[in-house]
């Protein structure tokens, strides 16, 4: 190739640069609608040390919250793990609360147009890269979805899916 | 010129039924066509023969139900038609009365009937805006149970799984659980009393 073969080629290429940076358009169900967070949760009338030095303890006031409710009432709650990922308009995406291990994994994806007041989502709860629940949950700012999963050392986990309320668009 | 007889009225003169002036210009036509004479002489002598075996007439098995019905839908052609119209307007308020109620009965069915899901109601009277969505709960693993209800206690939606594969004891978390960010879970709220309405 000459030597003003390569010029033309370079100056090209930075002549279409700009216009792909400024001029391409943005994908709209990319947009982000909200926020979701995903806790893991360890549950056990057991010892709570089995969920390991590092798993931190809860507060007073949530650890109560947890026990009024018969259902998820254990002696000891630790938290395993938290993941935070936006709610596309479109897309699914996917939270991992358990990094770096996939053991535990929620997919989500908007079902209807959120309003300030609740979300309605179509929800996954995948473990050990099994699909095992599917449900379109009605979700409000601060009423998560618990989920009473998986027995793990004499204990249960419980995933909370839950919404950064004050993110929804208008 | 084309000189064939058509096929319904070759078979109308092969079963005698052609009469007058058309029964003798198809003889004419036909008049040295030896095959079609023959033929016509073959489809004679069946006749005979199923005639002297079948009986002329047969009366008809139950004559009288037979009879009856025949009456009944007479009658029912020859109705008056003042009585019809009654019988329309009925229809025309009771039919959709009839339909909503077998729509709320179907409804009110499916809400109780689910291979997978079962509902269940918690007794406590404060009002909870989210118990009015029921999600639908869809576990795809064999031997997998889900049951979900709203609890006001806990103010969150629960789903309890029953019938899981137990995570193995060996896997170990402690490095998600150090990951920075973590300490900002669900919201805490006050425990309230039973029939309290959340505010």
């Amino acid at each position: 190739m000459t030597r003003r073969a390569c010029l033309a080629v370079l100056g090209s290429t930075l002549g279409l640069l700009p216009m792909r940076l400024i001029g391409a358009p943005e994908d709209p169900g990319k947009a982000i609608m909200g926020t979701v967070t995903v806790t893991v949760y360890f549950a056990t009338d057991g010892d709570a040390a089995a969920a390991g030095a590092k798993a931190a303890l809860l507060g007073k006031a949530l650890e109560t919250r947890l026990r009024s409710e018969a259902k998820l009432r254990f002696k000891h709650y630790r938290l395993l793990g938290e993941d935070t990922q936006p709610l596309f308009r479109s897309y699914e995406n996917w939270a991992q609360p358990l990094k770096p291990s996939d053991e535990v994994l929620v997919r989500f994806e908007l079902r209807s147009r959120p309003t300030r007041l609740a979300t309605r989502l179509d929800l996954e709860l995948w473990l050990s890269r099994k699909k095992i629940l599917k449900t379109d949950v009605l979700l409000e700012g601060d009423r998560p979805l618990l989920v009473l999963g998986p027995e793990w050392r004499g204990g249960r986990l419980i995933i909370a899916v839950s919404l950064a309320a004050e993110k929804f668009p208008g | 010129m084309n000189t064939l007889p058509d096929e319904s009225t070759l078979a109308r003169w092969l079963d005698d039924e052609l009469q007058g002036a058309e029964l003798a210009a198809f003889d004419a036509s036909v008049r040295g066509a030896t095959d079609l004479l023959a033929r016509r002489q073959q489809v004679r002598a069946w006749r005979a023969a199923l005639a002297a075996a079948l009986p002329a007439t047969i009366e008809p098995p139950y004559p009288e139900f037979f009879n009856s019905r025949i009456a009944r839908a007479i009658r029912a052609q020859t109705a008056p038609p003042r009585r019809l119209a009654r019988a329309a307007a009925w229809r025309t308020w009771w039919m959709p009365a009839s339909a909503a109620a077998g729509m709320a009965l179907a409804f009110w069915v499916g809400t109780k009937a689910g291979g997978v899901t079962r509902v269940v109601t918690v007794t406590n009277p404060a009002p909870v805006p989210v118990a009015t969505h029921v999600p639908t709960v869809y576990t795809p693993e064999r031997g997998v149970d889900a049951e979900w209800f709203s609890s006001s206690d806990a103010a969150a939606t629960v789903i309890v799984l029953e019938g899981v594969e137990a995570i193995p004891d060996t896997l170990d978390f402690a490095e998600s659980a150090c990951l920075p960010g973590i300490g900002k879970p669900i919201a805490a709220v006050e425990p309230r009393a039973a029939g309290e309405v959340p505010q």
